[in-house]
């Protein structure tokens, strides 16, 4: 594939609009940190590959989020095989506790049991709520995953009072 | 949706380690990722070229007319199934270029179906297309005059081979109908999300 200017010129746009937000998403997709270089570097190739048939029939951002979910989609789709099953958001118990910690460490360590709640979760919560995070509103996402934005809205409001049960529950411990 | 969730500040503000990636390193990854296509591409034309010449081959050294039958059908199902994989890999590569223009709902259900089609019809493209040569090979080599072993000796030696190639065929046939209810129930529990 021979690279346009506009190509590589939409690539690098895009990167320095939502190149961390790849990362956020990255971090919540796989936990092993070679992998999860192996992902970023997948999602950079994969965008870079897309945009020489960007149409502009959807805006930038809703590509970039596209792309990106569907290759980190791809990568669980594949190590799914070969891992341990999803579990409902209910069923996802004994995290870490955030008892005391100092504050600097408190927020890494939320942080990682916010992640390892993602990437247990199954499609589509996975996707709805780091789109969510990322400060999405529900039409967004609908657009970007293809559901209702009223499905998107139903569950975006069950997924924040799990997490929300969940974080107090495990701080409690 | 709020913008004061605390679940959506802790998310947007974490730190990250360092990630770079220049231009020249992604257009390097996706020629490296060209060459990767290009090298299953020839690994499988050079798999199915081995076969198909060790066949025709024989097809032409063994002077029973049978076998010859058999190696050439046997040549023939390697050259069907080697244009199959290639569609398929075809196909999957053109969806990947695709990704950004599909919704998520769309591209995941499309891998998934793309995936249980290839596994439920895999007999069709992959298993039954060696049967016939595979089946009139056994039967000119067991059946052939040089063989001085009595008639039910003979009998003997086809049905085994034959039972032997249709339980490898079955135990992959089994395989594939395990993945298949699996990846069902996926799109199954997709298709549910989308309707609600």
């Amino acid at each position: 594939m021979r690279p346009s200017p506009d190509q590589d010129a939409r690539y690098l746009e895009a990167t320095v609009a939502h190149g961390r937000a790849l990362q956020r998403l990255a971090s919540a997709t796989e936990a092993n940190p070679e992998r999860r270089r192996d992902l970023l570097q997948d999602m950079h190739v994969a965008l870079w590959r897309s945009f020489a048939s960007f149409d502009g029939r959807c805006s930038v951002r809703t590509w970039v989020y596209r792309v990106a979910h569907n290759v980190a989609a791809s990568h669980v789709d594949r190590e799914q095989r070969t891992r341990a099953p999803f579990v409902p958001l209910e069923d996802i118990e004994h995290l870490p506790s955030a008892q005391n910690l100092s504050a600097e460490v408190e927020e890494s360590e939320a942080l990682s049991r916010l992640n390892a709640i993602i990437r247990r979760l199954g499609p589509p919560d996975r996707q709805i709520i780091t789109l969510y995070l990322e400060g999405l509103d529900a039409a967004s996402i609908a657009e970007i995953t293809g559901l209702s934005a009223g499905a998107v809205a139903t569950r975006v409001s069950r997924l924040k009072t799990h997490l929300a049960r969940l974080f107090q529950e495990t701080a409690n411990v | 949706m709020s913008d004061h969730d605390p679940f959506q500040k802790l998310w947007t503000q974490q730190t990250q380690d360092p990630f770079a990636m220049s231009l020249a390193d992604v257009h390097a990854h996706a020629q490296r990722f060209q060459t990767r296509i290009r090298t299953r591409n020839i690994i499988e034309y050079l798999a199915a070229a081995f076969v198909v010449t060790f066949f025709v081959w024989t097809a032409f050294t063994v002077p029973e007319f049978i076998v010859q039958v058999g190696a050439a059908l046997i040549a023939a199902g390697a050259l069907y199934v080697c244009w199959q994989l290639h569609r398929q890999g075809r196909t999957a590569t053109r969806a990947e270029l695709e990704a950004g223009a599909q919704s998520w709902v769309v591209f995941h259900r499309s891998q998934l179906a793309r995936q249980r089609e290839a596994l439920r019809t895999v007999w069709g493209w992959y298993l039954a297309p060696f049967i016939p040569g595979m089946a009139v090979f056994l039967a000119g080599v067991s059946f052939t005059e040089a063989n001085p072993a009595p008639l039910p000796a003979k009998l003997a030696v086809f049905l085994t081979g034959c039972g032997l190639i249709a339980a490898v065929f079955a135990a992959v046939g089994w395989l594939n109908s395990l993945a298949v209810k699996k990846l069902d129930a996926e799109i199954g529990a997709l298709d549910k999300v989308c309707e609600d």
